[in-house]
Protein backbone atom coordinates (compact mmCIF):
# COMPACT_ATOMS: atom_id res chain seq x y z
CA UNK A 1 0.00 0.00 0.00
CA UNK A 2 2.89 2.54 0.86
CA UNK A 3 4.67 1.39 -2.51
CA UNK A 4 1.27 2.43 -4.47
CA UNK A 5 1.11 5.96 -2.37
CA UNK A 6 5.14 6.46 -2.99
CA UNK A 7 4.58 5.64 -6.41
CA UNK A 8 2.04 7.84 -6.87
CA UNK A 9 3.07 10.98 -5.23
CA UNK A 10 6.30 10.47 -8.13
CA UNK A 11 4.02 10.15 -10.25
CA UNK A 12 1.99 13.35 -9.56
CA UNK A 13 5.40 15.09 -9.24
CA UNK A 14 6.41 14.19 -12.51
CA UNK A 15 3.19 15.83 -14.04
CA UNK A 16 3.45 18.56 -12.36
CA UNK A 17 7.14 19.37 -13.03
CA UNK A 18 6.65 18.72 -16.72
CA UNK A 19 3.26 20.75 -16.54
CA UNK A 20 5.36 23.81 -14.55
CA UNK A 21 8.56 23.35 -17.59
CA UNK A 22 5.76 23.09 -20.62
CA UNK A 23 4.34 26.81 -19.51
CA UNK A 24 7.73 28.08 -18.89
CA UNK A 25 9.06 27.16 -21.86
CA UNK A 26 5.35 28.82 -23.37
CA UNK A 27 6.07 31.77 -21.69
CA UNK A 28 9.89 32.23 -23.00
CA UNK A 29 8.93 31.23 -26.48
CA UNK A 30 6.19 34.04 -25.98
CA UNK A 31 8.89 36.82 -24.78
CA UNK A 32 11.89 35.88 -27.41
CA UNK A 33 9.31 35.99 -29.49
CA UNK A 34 8.44 39.63 -28.32
CA UNK A 35 12.10 40.54 -28.05
CA UNK A 36 13.20 39.37 -31.68
CA UNK A 37 12.49 42.22 -33.76
CA UNK A 38 13.17 44.67 -31.22
CA UNK A 39 16.75 42.65 -30.83
CA UNK A 40 16.97 43.06 -34.78
CA UNK A 41 16.16 46.87 -34.64
CA UNK A 42 18.67 47.78 -32.33
CA UNK A 43 21.32 45.55 -34.05
CA UNK A 44 20.41 47.09 -37.15
CA UNK A 45 20.92 50.46 -35.67
CA UNK A 46 24.53 49.47 -34.28
CA UNK A 47 25.22 48.61 -37.83
CA UNK A 48 24.44 51.65 -39.18
CA UNK A 49 26.19 53.22 -36.40
CA UNK A 50 29.36 51.50 -37.13
CA UNK A 51 29.41 52.15 -40.32
CA UNK A 52 29.00 56.21 -39.79
CA UNK A 53 32.33 55.86 -38.29
CA UNK A 54 31.27 54.56 -34.56
CA UNK A 55 30.01 56.57 -31.17
CA UNK A 56 32.52 59.05 -31.60
CA UNK A 57 31.51 60.25 -34.78
CA UNK A 58 27.98 59.92 -34.02
CA UNK A 59 28.40 62.08 -31.43
CA UNK A 60 30.80 64.58 -33.55
CA UNK A 61 27.84 64.72 -35.73
CA UNK A 62 25.65 65.89 -33.07
CA UNK A 63 28.09 68.53 -31.20
CA UNK A 64 29.20 69.28 -34.30
CA UNK A 65 33.11 68.67 -34.00
CA UNK A 66 35.19 68.22 -36.41
CA UNK A 67 36.67 64.91 -37.87
CA UNK A 68 38.09 63.38 -41.18
CA UNK A 69 36.89 60.47 -43.10
CA UNK A 70 39.69 58.97 -44.59
CA UNK A 71 37.68 56.18 -47.68
CA UNK A 72 39.37 54.15 -49.79
CA UNK A 73 36.84 53.46 -52.64
CA UNK A 74 37.62 50.42 -54.53
CA UNK A 75 35.63 48.52 -57.41
CA UNK A 76 34.49 44.95 -57.41
CA UNK A 77 37.68 43.91 -59.03
CA UNK A 78 40.55 44.56 -57.70
CA UNK A 79 44.09 44.11 -58.55
CA UNK A 80 47.62 43.97 -56.98
CA UNK A 81 47.79 47.46 -57.50
CA UNK A 82 44.47 48.26 -55.75
CA UNK A 83 45.21 46.60 -52.88
CA UNK A 84 48.55 47.83 -52.20
CA UNK A 85 47.41 51.17 -52.08
CA UNK A 86 44.87 50.14 -49.54
CA UNK A 87 47.09 48.50 -47.61
CA UNK A 88 49.49 50.79 -47.45
CA UNK A 89 47.22 54.31 -47.04
CA UNK A 90 45.61 52.30 -43.95
CA UNK A 91 49.26 51.08 -42.62
CA UNK A 92 49.97 55.13 -42.55
CA UNK A 93 46.40 56.13 -41.13
CA UNK A 94 46.84 53.29 -38.34
CA UNK A 95 50.75 54.35 -37.36
CA UNK A 96 50.95 58.30 -37.81
CA UNK A 97 47.58 58.52 -36.70
CA UNK A 98 46.92 56.22 -33.94
CA UNK A 99 45.65 58.85 -31.57
CA UNK A 100 43.27 60.17 -33.82
CA UNK A 101 41.86 56.86 -34.65
CA UNK A 102 41.51 56.04 -30.75
CA UNK A 103 39.94 59.50 -30.21
CA UNK A 104 37.69 58.63 -33.67
CA UNK A 105 38.90 62.37 -34.59
CA UNK A 106 40.43 60.47 -37.73
CA UNK A 107 38.25 57.05 -39.53
CA UNK A 108 39.01 54.56 -41.93
CA UNK A 109 36.19 53.37 -44.50
CA UNK A 110 36.35 50.99 -47.34
CA UNK A 111 33.80 51.71 -49.83
CA UNK A 112 32.78 49.39 -53.27
CA UNK A 113 31.73 51.87 -55.76
CA UNK A 114 30.38 49.38 -57.61
CA UNK A 115 28.08 48.29 -54.80
CA UNK A 116 24.26 50.07 -54.42
CA UNK A 117 25.63 51.13 -51.00
CA UNK A 118 28.89 53.01 -52.26
CA UNK A 119 27.54 54.37 -55.51
CA UNK A 120 26.37 57.60 -54.76
CA UNK A 121 29.28 58.23 -52.46
CA UNK A 122 31.67 57.59 -55.37
CA UNK A 123 29.90 59.92 -57.17
CA UNK A 124 30.07 62.67 -54.94
CA UNK A 125 33.51 62.24 -55.65
CA UNK A 126 34.29 61.41 -59.20
CA UNK A 127 35.67 58.05 -58.19
CA UNK A 128 35.87 55.99 -61.28
CA UNK A 129 38.62 53.56 -60.04
CA UNK A 130 40.31 52.98 -56.98
CA UNK A 131 40.76 56.11 -54.70
CA UNK A 132 41.77 57.10 -51.07
CA UNK A 133 39.79 60.55 -50.33
CA UNK A 134 39.71 62.64 -47.07
CA UNK A 135 36.69 64.35 -46.21
CA UNK A 136 36.49 66.87 -43.64
CA UNK A 137 33.36 66.78 -41.51
CA UNK A 138 32.07 69.65 -39.27
CA UNK A 139 29.20 67.48 -37.26
CA UNK A 140 26.94 65.94 -40.61
CA UNK A 141 28.32 68.28 -43.21
CA UNK A 142 31.43 67.79 -45.41
CA UNK A 143 33.13 71.01 -45.13
CA UNK A 144 35.98 69.89 -47.59
CA UNK A 145 37.27 66.68 -49.58
CA UNK A 146 40.46 65.81 -50.92
CA UNK A 147 41.50 62.48 -53.80
CA UNK A 148 44.93 61.44 -53.56
CA UNK A 149 45.41 61.09 -56.91
CA UNK A 150 48.77 60.26 -57.30
CA UNK A 151 48.61 57.32 -54.53
CA UNK A 152 48.48 55.22 -57.91
CA UNK A 153 51.67 56.15 -59.23
CA UNK A 154 53.16 56.78 -55.50
CA UNK A 155 52.69 53.03 -54.51
CA UNK A 156 55.59 51.26 -55.50
CA UNK A 157 57.31 53.79 -53.95
CA UNK A 158 56.49 52.84 -50.13
CA UNK A 159 58.36 56.29 -48.45
CA UNK A 160 56.92 58.75 -51.47
CA UNK A 161 53.74 57.33 -50.81
CA UNK A 162 53.59 57.51 -46.82
CA UNK A 163 54.94 60.91 -46.78
CA UNK A 164 51.90 61.89 -49.65
CA UNK A 165 49.33 60.70 -47.56
CA UNK A 166 51.01 61.75 -44.19
CA UNK A 167 50.82 65.17 -45.39
CA UNK A 168 47.75 65.34 -46.56
CA UNK A 169 45.79 64.10 -43.89
CA UNK A 170 48.13 66.13 -41.79
CA UNK A 171 46.71 69.65 -44.22
CA UNK A 172 43.06 68.11 -43.75
CA UNK A 173 43.36 67.88 -40.31
CA UNK A 174 45.08 71.51 -39.91
CA UNK A 175 42.84 74.23 -38.69
CA UNK A 176 43.82 76.18 -41.96
CA UNK A 177 40.23 76.57 -43.58
CA UNK A 178 40.72 77.36 -46.51
CA UNK A 179 40.94 81.38 -47.23
CA UNK A 180 38.07 83.64 -48.06
CA UNK A 181 37.58 84.68 -51.92
CA UNK A 182 35.36 86.64 -53.40
CA UNK A 183 33.75 84.12 -55.69
CA UNK A 184 32.73 80.69 -53.36
CA UNK A 185 34.55 77.31 -55.15
CA UNK A 186 31.89 75.47 -57.07
CA UNK A 187 32.26 72.97 -54.71
CA UNK A 188 33.98 72.04 -51.81
CA UNK A 189 36.98 70.44 -53.54
CA UNK A 190 40.48 71.02 -52.74
CA UNK A 191 42.27 72.55 -55.80
CA UNK A 192 45.61 70.66 -56.75
CA UNK A 193 47.91 73.36 -58.12
CA UNK A 194 48.98 71.96 -61.74
CA UNK A 195 52.27 69.45 -61.33
CA UNK A 196 54.93 70.09 -62.64
CA UNK A 197 55.99 68.22 -66.07
CA UNK A 198 57.70 64.98 -65.39
CA UNK A 199 61.14 65.35 -65.09
CA UNK A 200 63.73 63.64 -68.00
CA UNK A 201 65.65 61.22 -66.10
CA UNK A 202 68.92 61.54 -68.13
CA UNK A 203 71.09 57.90 -69.12
CA UNK A 204 74.40 58.12 -69.18
CA UNK A 205 76.03 57.15 -72.13
CA UNK A 206 77.95 54.12 -70.71
CA UNK A 207 74.76 52.72 -69.64
CA UNK A 208 72.64 50.74 -72.56
CA UNK A 209 69.49 50.54 -71.41
CA UNK A 210 66.71 47.85 -73.28
CA UNK A 211 64.50 49.11 -76.09
CA UNK A 212 61.77 46.96 -77.60
CA UNK A 213 61.66 46.66 -81.03
CA UNK B 1 51.50 13.16 -100.38
CA UNK B 2 55.45 13.38 -100.18
CA UNK B 3 55.31 16.05 -102.45
CA UNK B 4 52.31 17.67 -100.39
CA UNK B 5 54.63 17.75 -97.11
CA UNK B 6 57.61 18.91 -99.42
CA UNK B 7 55.37 22.26 -100.38
CA UNK B 8 53.86 22.88 -96.94
CA UNK B 9 57.53 22.71 -95.84
CA UNK B 10 58.81 24.67 -97.95
CA UNK B 11 56.44 27.50 -97.97
CA UNK B 12 56.67 27.70 -93.79
CA UNK B 13 60.16 28.10 -94.35
CA UNK B 14 59.73 30.72 -96.85
CA UNK B 15 56.97 32.65 -94.84
CA UNK B 16 59.47 32.60 -91.98
CA UNK B 17 62.11 34.03 -94.01
CA UNK B 18 59.81 36.99 -95.38
CA UNK B 19 58.98 37.86 -91.76
CA UNK B 20 62.31 37.54 -90.34
CA UNK B 21 63.75 39.72 -93.30
CA UNK B 22 60.75 42.07 -92.72
CA UNK B 23 61.22 42.58 -89.42
CA UNK B 24 65.23 43.09 -89.64
CA UNK B 25 64.67 45.69 -92.12
CA UNK B 26 61.80 47.45 -90.42
CA UNK B 27 64.18 47.68 -87.23
CA UNK B 28 66.83 48.81 -89.65
CA UNK B 29 64.76 51.14 -90.87
CA UNK B 30 64.10 52.71 -87.86
CA UNK B 31 65.96 56.10 -87.52
CA UNK B 32 68.44 56.19 -84.94
CA UNK B 33 66.91 59.09 -83.05
CA UNK B 34 63.11 58.26 -82.19
CA UNK B 35 60.81 58.40 -79.01
CA UNK B 36 58.76 55.32 -77.55
CA UNK B 37 56.44 55.26 -75.41
CA UNK B 38 55.75 52.30 -72.90
CA UNK B 39 52.62 51.29 -71.00
CA UNK B 40 54.22 48.84 -68.28
CA UNK B 41 51.09 46.85 -67.22
CA UNK B 42 50.79 43.64 -64.51
CA UNK B 43 49.75 40.57 -65.97
CA UNK B 44 46.83 40.54 -63.66
CA UNK B 45 45.16 43.92 -64.91
CA UNK B 46 42.21 45.77 -63.64
CA UNK B 47 39.68 48.32 -65.12
CA UNK B 48 41.92 50.87 -64.30
CA UNK B 49 45.12 49.81 -65.74
CA UNK B 50 43.13 48.65 -68.96
CA UNK B 51 42.10 52.57 -68.86
CA UNK B 52 45.32 54.12 -68.40
CA UNK B 53 47.08 51.50 -71.18
CA UNK B 54 44.22 52.09 -73.67
CA UNK B 55 43.87 56.25 -73.52
CA UNK B 56 47.90 56.07 -73.47
CA UNK B 57 47.69 54.25 -77.11
CA UNK B 58 44.97 56.09 -78.58
CA UNK B 59 46.92 59.68 -77.30
CA UNK B 60 49.89 58.22 -79.23
CA UNK B 61 48.74 56.72 -82.20
CA UNK B 62 46.21 59.25 -82.70
CA UNK B 63 48.38 62.43 -82.64
CA UNK B 64 51.50 60.63 -84.42
CA UNK B 65 50.21 58.34 -86.58
CA UNK B 66 52.44 59.78 -89.34
CA UNK B 67 55.72 59.37 -86.94
CA UNK B 68 55.12 56.06 -86.62
CA UNK B 69 54.76 55.35 -89.80
CA UNK B 70 58.00 56.85 -90.58
CA UNK B 71 59.21 54.80 -87.35
CA UNK B 72 60.42 58.22 -85.30
CA UNK B 73 57.42 57.08 -82.64
CA UNK B 74 56.37 54.05 -81.06
CA UNK B 75 54.25 52.86 -78.19
CA UNK B 76 54.77 49.21 -76.93
CA UNK B 77 52.73 47.54 -74.12
CA UNK B 78 55.01 45.60 -71.67
CA UNK B 79 54.14 43.09 -68.93
CA UNK B 80 56.44 44.38 -66.16
CA UNK B 81 56.01 40.87 -64.46
CA UNK B 82 56.34 38.27 -67.33
CA UNK B 83 60.20 37.12 -66.80
CA UNK B 84 61.07 37.63 -70.11
CA UNK B 85 60.94 41.41 -69.22
CA UNK B 86 62.50 41.26 -66.04
CA UNK B 87 65.30 43.37 -68.26
CA UNK B 88 62.98 46.36 -69.26
CA UNK B 89 61.36 46.41 -65.35
CA UNK B 90 64.84 47.16 -63.71
CA UNK B 91 66.48 48.79 -66.21
CA UNK B 92 63.55 51.78 -65.85
CA UNK B 93 62.70 51.00 -62.23
CA UNK B 94 59.01 49.87 -62.86
CA UNK B 95 56.77 48.70 -59.88
CA UNK B 96 53.43 49.34 -60.92
CA UNK B 97 51.53 50.39 -63.51
CA UNK B 98 53.34 53.45 -65.34
CA UNK B 99 53.52 55.11 -68.49
CA UNK B 100 56.95 55.72 -69.52
CA UNK B 101 58.60 57.80 -72.39
CA UNK B 102 62.17 57.59 -73.83
CA UNK B 103 64.16 59.92 -76.14
CA UNK B 104 66.52 57.54 -77.94
CA UNK B 105 69.41 59.12 -79.54
CA UNK B 106 72.00 57.49 -82.08
CA UNK B 107 69.90 54.11 -81.19
CA UNK B 108 71.05 54.19 -76.89
CA UNK B 109 68.14 55.30 -74.52
CA UNK B 110 69.17 59.19 -73.54
CA UNK B 111 66.86 60.29 -71.53
CA UNK B 112 63.46 58.79 -70.30
CA UNK B 113 60.15 60.30 -68.41
CA UNK B 114 58.09 58.63 -66.18
CA UNK B 115 54.20 60.54 -66.64
CA UNK B 116 52.98 59.76 -63.69
CA UNK B 117 50.09 62.10 -63.83
CA UNK B 118 48.15 59.61 -65.93
CA UNK B 119 46.71 58.52 -62.27
CA UNK B 120 45.31 61.77 -61.81
CA UNK B 121 43.98 61.80 -65.11
CA UNK B 122 42.30 58.84 -65.63
CA UNK B 123 39.28 60.36 -64.95
CA UNK B 124 39.28 63.42 -67.63
CA UNK B 125 40.28 61.67 -70.91
CA UNK B 126 40.44 64.60 -72.89
CA UNK B 127 43.22 65.88 -70.11
CA UNK B 128 44.73 62.04 -70.27
CA UNK B 129 45.50 62.77 -73.53
CA UNK B 130 46.58 65.99 -73.83
CA UNK B 131 49.21 64.90 -71.19
CA UNK B 132 50.76 62.02 -73.04
CA UNK B 133 51.09 63.74 -76.48
CA UNK B 134 52.43 67.41 -75.12
CA UNK B 135 55.40 64.96 -73.34
CA UNK B 136 55.54 62.78 -76.26
CA UNK B 137 55.87 65.99 -78.41
CA UNK B 138 58.59 67.65 -75.99
CA UNK B 139 60.46 64.45 -75.96
CA UNK B 140 60.42 64.55 -80.51
CA UNK B 141 61.58 67.97 -80.37
CA UNK B 142 64.30 67.26 -78.06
Amino acid sequence: MELKNALTVCLISFFAATVVLLIARALDLQAAARLEPQLIKIADELETLRKQGGLAAARAERTGESRLVVYYFHGNTRCPTCRAVESQAQEVVRSDFAAELASEAVTWKPVNYEEPSGASLGKQFDVVSFAVVLAKMQGDEMTRWKRLDRAGALVGDQPRFAAYVREEIKQMLGPAEPPPSVTPPADSRETTLAAPPPADTAVPAAVDMPIPE
Amino acid sequence: MKRLAVATLLTLIASFVITFVTSAAQAADAPKDRVIAMYFHRTERCPTCQKMGSYSEEAVKAAFADEIKAGRVAFHFIDFEAQKNARYTRAYNINGPALIVARISSNKVASYRNLEDIWDKVSDKPAFLRYVQENVKACLAK
